[in-house]
C-alpha cells in the first residue's frame, strides 16, 4: 500500500520548465532593466520563494483545495474590498494591498480562486449543465470581473473572466448557450465601449486600429515594440545590444513589453526557444489533466493551465500588435512579485492535482 | 460519469485554438522581421531622432593688431515651456529681473520667450539650476566694434549667419566654417549624439590698422560734412610693406544696427574720371619712354589751345612751363601738348602699367576696374582728354596704388589687405629716374602749386590735386558738380605712405582738389605720421 504522507509530490517536467523559464526571465530582466542588479536580485528572491511555495502547495491532497475553494474565493474578495477601501492609489489605479512590509495585487488571488471555485461548483453537476448553474457561474464570474475592472485593471479582469469561462466551457457548456452569448456580446459591444471602458482604455483600443494616429502618445509603446521585434532579425542584436531597449525608447521593458526586448536582442531563434518552453509546459499540463484522478482535478488543471496560456497569448499578441495594449505581464519573465507568486501557486495546485492518485480504486 | 475534459472534443478544440494562436504569433513575428523589418526600423528612426545642426562659430575679422573688426558672440534666449512652474519662476528670480508676472507667462500656455540676451554668467547660473520647465536657445550675434568706421569695407552678416556685404560676404565660406550635425533622441533623456563635429570658421586678419582707419574715417567725415559734399573716400597705403592700412568711405552705416541702410565702399567700387590727378602718370610714361625730357619747356600761351575744334584752356596764360611746373600748376594746355607728344598708345600702355583699367589685386565684391575710352582714328582732343584725366575712369584704390609707384622708385606693388608674411608682388612700371623726377614735381605741387594746403608741419610731403567735372545724366559734363581729389606721398624722408582722398560734389564755392582734398590729406597724414612715429 502507498503511504501518501511519505511521498513528496513533485513533477520533474513542470519543475524543470519553470526553472528554465525563471532563469531566462532573470537573464532577460537584467538586460531589460539596463543592468539594474537591484531589480534582478529582488526578482530572484521572488523566484526562490515562488519555488518553495509551489512545492509546499503541491503537497496537500486536492480535496483540501476543493473544500477550501469557497473560503478562498471569499477571502480573495475580502482582500479586494480592503484594497478598494484602504489601498494606495498608484498611477490612478487601486490595485495594491499592503500587509506589513509586503504589498501585492489582491486581484492575483482571484485569478486562482475563481476557476477553483467554479470547478468545485460544477464538477459533480449533471451534463449538460443546467441553466440555473450557468447563471450562478456567470454571476460569480461577472462580479469578480467587474470588481477588478473597476480598479481599473482591464488585463487582470479579462484573465479572471477568461479563467471562469474556460472552466465553464470545459465542464460542459451547451453550444446553443455559447452561440447565444457571442451574439449578445456583439450586440452589446457599443454599450461596453461607451459606458464600461475608461477613456484611456478606449484610446488604447482606438490606437490599436490606427497606430499612426498618435505616434508619440498613445501608440508609442506598440510602435516601439514592433520596431524592436522587427529589427531583431534571426539571431538578434545580442545581449544588452538592443537599441530600442537600451536607449529607453521602449517603455515598460521590465514588465509588459519584456518580450520585445527578447525579440530585439535574441532574435527569432531566441523567441522560438522561449515559446517552445511555454508549449512544453502547456502540453505537460494537458497530460496531467488527462491522467488526473477525477473530474474536479481535470477541471482545475485545465482551467489554470489554459488561463496561463491565455495570459501568455494575450501578452504576445499585444506586444506584436495583434491585440490592443492591456496590462498583461509575460508569465515567469516579466518583473513583478504578485503575478509571479500567483503563477507559482497555480502550478503548485496543478502539480498537486496531477500527481495525487486515488489510493482506493473507485 | 461522462468525461468532459481530457480525451474530449472540448479539450481538443481548446488546444486547437491554442496551437492556432501560437502559429499566428510566430507568423506575425516572421512578418515583423522579414516583411516590415526595414520599414519599421527606418520608421522608428525617423520618429525617434531629430537631426539638428550644430552651428559653427563664425570666424572673426581682425585688424593687423588683432583688434576685432567683426566678431561673433554666443547669446542666449530663455524660454518658458508649457510645464513651467511657479517654483521655477521663483528660482529664476534670483538671477534675473522679470517685467512679467508668473501668471502672465502661464496664461499663454505655450513656449514663451521670457528673457532675451542672457549673458554668459546668467546662462551658467540658470543652467546649474537644472529646471525642466525652461529651454535656453543659443544663437550667435555678430558685433562690429568699429561700427561706421570700417563697415563699408568689412560689411556685415545677417542674423542667419550669412555674410551679406563687403568682406563678410566675399569671405563667407572661410568665415562661416562648416556646421556639424547632431542627433537628438526623442526619449526622456534627450541626450544628443554628435554625428559630425562643427568646423569653426577661420579668423581673418586684415592689414588694416584700426587706428589709421579711425583717423582716415574721422577726417573724411568732417571734411565731407564741412564741404556739404555727397561723400568721399580715403585710402592709406604702406609703400614699404605693400599693405593697405586704411580704406575709409563716407557715407557709411552702422552694421550693428539692424535697420542699417547699406552704403557702398566708394574707394573700391566707384570708378570716376580722375581729372588732373592723372597728369603725373601720363608725364611719367613720357619721361620714361624718352619722348619728353625732364628739362623740356612747353609754351602754353595764349592760355588755351584748340584741338579738333574744341577749346582746352588754363585758368590764365602761364606762358612757358617746365614739366615740373605743368604738374605744379596743373596746366591743361601743357598737359594736352605733352599727351599728344606721348600719343594714345603710349598713354594707354602707361596707364595700364600703373594698374589702371585692370582688376586690382583685392578681394572685394563689385570692385571697380575703370576703363580707358580709346578707338580707331582717335581725335587729338580725345587723346589730350585722356592725358588730363577724362574719357577714362579709375577707382580710388587704383589711383592710390599708381601714386605709390613714385614712392617705390618705379615699382608697382600689388597692395594686399590680408595680413600675411609673404612679400607682395612688385613689378617695374617706370624707371627709377622718371619716378624721382615726378616725385620732384609732386613736391613742387605742395611747396609752390595747387596743393599748398596739403602741407603739414614737421614733414615734407608731395602730391597732386585733381578736380574733375562729373558727367551729367543729361550727357556731357555737369559744370557745377565736381570730384575733388588729392594723392600724396608722406613723408618724403621715408616715402612710407601713399594717401589718396577724394570728395564727391563739394557743395560750397571751394570745390577744387587744392581747396577741399589737399587739407583732408594734410589732416589725415598729420595724425597718421605722428601715430606711426615717422
Amino acid at each position: 500500500m502507498n503511504k501518501p504522507f511519505q511521498k513528496i509530490y513533485f513533477d520533474p517536467y513542470i519543475f524543470f520548465s519553470l526553472f528554465l523559464l525563471s532563469i531566462l526571465g532573470l537573464f532577460f530582466l537584467f538586460s531589460a532593466s539596463n543592468a539594474d542588479m537591484s531589480i534582478v536580485f529582488k526578482q530572484f528572491i521572488y523566484v526562490v520563494v515562488g519555488f518553495i511555495v509551489m512545492i509546499l502547495i503541491s503537497q496537500p491532497d486536492p480535496d483540501i483545495f476543493r473544500r477550501m475553494s469557497g473560503l478562498f474565493l471569499i477571502f480573495s474578495l475580502l482582500l479586494l474590498g480592503i484594497t478598494y477601501l484602504f489601498g494606495p492609489e498608484i498611477n490612478g489605479a487601486q490595485r495594491w494591498v499592503r500587509i506589513g512590509p509586503m504589498s501585492f495585487q489582491s486581484s492575483e488571488l482571484l485569478k486562482l480562486a475563481v476557476p477553483i471555485f467554479l470547478a468545485k461548483f460544477l464538477f459533480d453537476k449533471k451534463l449538460p449543465i443546467q441553466r440555473k448553474e450557468i447563471i450562478i457561474s456567470l454571476l460569480i464570474i461577472f462580479c469578480c470581473f467587474f470588481i477588478v475592472f473597476r480598479q481599473p485593471d482591464l488585463g487582470t479582469a479579462l484573465i479572471i473572466a477568461c479563467s471562469g469561462l474556460l472552466v465553464l466551457f470545459l465542464s460542459g457548456l451547451s453550444w446553443s448557450f455559447i452561440g447565444g452569448s457571442i451574439i449578445l456580446l456583439i450586440i452589446s459591444s457599443p454599450f461596453i465601449w461607451n459606458i464600461l471602458l475608461q477613456p484611456f482604455q478606449r484610446q488604447r483600443i482606438a490606437t490599436f486600429f490606427n497606430p499612426e494616429s498618435d505616434p508619440f502618445g498613445a501608440s508609442w509603446n506598440i510602435i516601439q515594440s514592433k520596431v524592436a521585434i522587427g529589427s531583431g532579425g534571426l539571431l538578434g542584436k545580442g545581449f544588452g545590444e538592443g537599441s530600442q531597449t537600451q536607449l529607453n525608447f521602449l517603455p515598460e521593458t521590465e514588465t509588459d513589453f519584456i518580450f520585445s526586448v527578447i525579440g530585439e536582442e535574441f532574435g527569432f531563434l531566441g523567441v522560438l526557444l522561449l515559446l517552445s518552453i511555454y508549449l512544453f509546459l502547456l502540453l505537460r499540463c494537458f497530460y496531467l489533466a488527462l491522467s488526473a484522478r477525477d473530474r474536479f482535478c481535470r477541471l482545475v488543471i485545465g482551467g489554470l493551465s489554459l488561463t496561463f496560456a491565455a495570459n501568455l497569448i494575450i501578452n504576445l499578441c499585444m506586444v506584436v500588435g495583434l491585440l490592443p495594449v492591456v496590462g498583461m505581464p509575460l508569465p515567469f519573465i516579466s518583473k513583478g512579485g504578485s503575478s509571479l507568486m500567483s503563477l507559482f501557486i497555480a502550478f503548485g495546485i496543478i502539480v498537486s492535482m496531477g500527481t495525487h492518485k486515488k489510493f482506493l480504486p473507485q | 460519469m461522462k468525461n468532459n475534459f481530457g480525451h474530449s472534443w472540448r479539450a481538443y478544440l481548446i488546444y486547437f485554438f491554442l496551437a492556432i494562436s501560437l502559429f499566428i504569433l510566430v507568423f506575425r513575428m516572421v512578418n515583423l522581421k522579414y516583411v516590415e523589418g526595414d520599414f519599421l526600423t527606418s520608421k522608428g528612426k525617423s520618429m525617434l531622432e531629430i537631426s539638428r545642426s550644430i552651428p559653427a562659430i563664425r570666424g572673426s575679422i581682425l585688424d593687423r593688431n588683432n583688434f576685432p573688426l567683426a566678431v561673433s558672440i554666443n547669446q542666449y534666449d530663455l524660454y518658458a515651456l508649457k510645464q513651467f512652474s511657479e517654483e521655477d519662476f521663483e528660482k529664476l528670480k534670483d538671477f534675473l529681473f522679470f517685467t512679467k508676472d508668473f501668471s502672465d507667462i502661464k496664461k499663454l500656455n505655450k513656449k514663451t520667450l521670457i528673457f532675451s540676451n542672457l549673458n554668459f554668467s546668467q546662462y551658467e547660473n540658470i543652467k546649474s539650476l537644472k529646471i525642466s520647465g525652461i529651454e535656453i536657445e543659443s544663437f550667435q550675434k555678430r558685433y562690429y566694434p568699429l561700427g561706421e568706421q570700417v563697415s563699408t569695407l568689412v560689411g556685415f552678416a545677417g542674423k542667419d549667419g550669412f555674410g551679406l556685404e563687403g568682406l563678410e560676404n566675399i569671405l563667407d565660406s572661410e568665415l562661416s566654417g562648416v556646421s556639424g550635425r547632431e542627433i537628438i533622441y526623442r526619449n526622456a533623456s534627450r541626450r544628443p549624439r554628435i554625428t559630425q563635429e562643427a568646423i569653426q570658421g577661420l579668423d581673418i586678419r586684415l592689414t588694416i590698422d584700426s587706428r589709421i582707419q579711425f583717423y582716415a574715417y574721422k577726417h573724411l567725415l568732417s571734411f565731407v560734412e564741412a564741404n556739404n559734399a555727397k561723400g568721399g573716400s580715403a585710402i592709406v597705403l604702406d609703400n614699404i610693406s605693400g599693405e593697405i592700412l586704411a580704406i575709409a568711405s563716407y557715407p557709411s552705416y552702422n552694421p550693428n544696427n539692424p535697420k542699417r541702410k547699406i552704403t557702398r565702399n566708394r574707394a573700391l567700387v566707384d570708378a570716376f574720371e580722375p581729372g588732373s590727378i592723372i597728369k603725373p602718370l601720363a608725364l611719367a610714361k613720357g619721361l620714361d619712354m624718352g619722348i619728353i625730357s625732364k628739362n623740356q619747356v612747353v609754351d602754353t600761351s595764349p592760355g588755351f589751345i584748340n584741338l579738333s575744334g574744341k577749346k582746352v584752356s588754363d585758368p590764365k596764360n602761364y606762358n612757358n612751363l617746365t614739366i615740373n611746373e605743368i604738374i605744379a600748376k596743373s596746366s591743361q594746355v601743357g598737359a594736352s601738348k605733352l599727351a599728344l607728344q606721348v600719343g594714345i598708345d603710349g598713354l594707354i600702355s602707361g596707364y595700364k602699367g600703373f594698374g589702371l583699367s585692370k582688376p586690382p589685386n583685392i578681394f572685394f565684391p563689385n570692385v571697380a576696374y575703370g576703363v580707358i575710352n580709346s578707338r580707331e582714328n582717335i581725335s587729338d582732343h580725345e587723346v589730350a582728354s585722356i592725358g588730363f584725366g577724362y574719357s577714362m575712369t579709375a577707382s580710388s584704390l587704383q589711383l592710390a596704388q599708381a601714386y605709390s609707384v613714385f614712392a617705390n622708385e618705379g615699382y608697382l606693388k600689388d597692395f594686399k589687405i590680408f595680413f600675411d608674411d609673404v612679400e607682395v608682388f612688385k613689378q617695374r612700371v617706370i624707371g627709377e629716374e622718371a619716378a624721382a623726377d615726378i616725385l620732384e614735381s609732386l613736391k613742387l605741387v605742395v611747396s609752390d602749386g595747387t596743393g599748398s594746403l596739403a602741407r603739414i608741419p614737421n614733414y615734407d610731403v608731395a602730391g597732386k590735386t585733381g578736380t574733375s567735372h562729373k558727367t551729367s545724366s543729361k550727357g556731357g559734363y555737369d559744370q557745377s558738380k565736381y570730384i575733388a581729389s588729392f594723392a600724396g606721398i608722406a613723408p618724403l624722408t621715408s616715402k612710407r605712405l601713399t594717401i589718396f582722398v577724394s570728395i564727391d560734389e563739394p557743395g560750397l564755392n571751394n570745390y577744387s582738389g587744392g581747396a577741399v582734398a589737399a587739407p583732408l590729406f594734410a589732416a589725415i597724414s598729420k595724425d597718421v605720421l605722428s601715430y606711426l612715429d615717422e
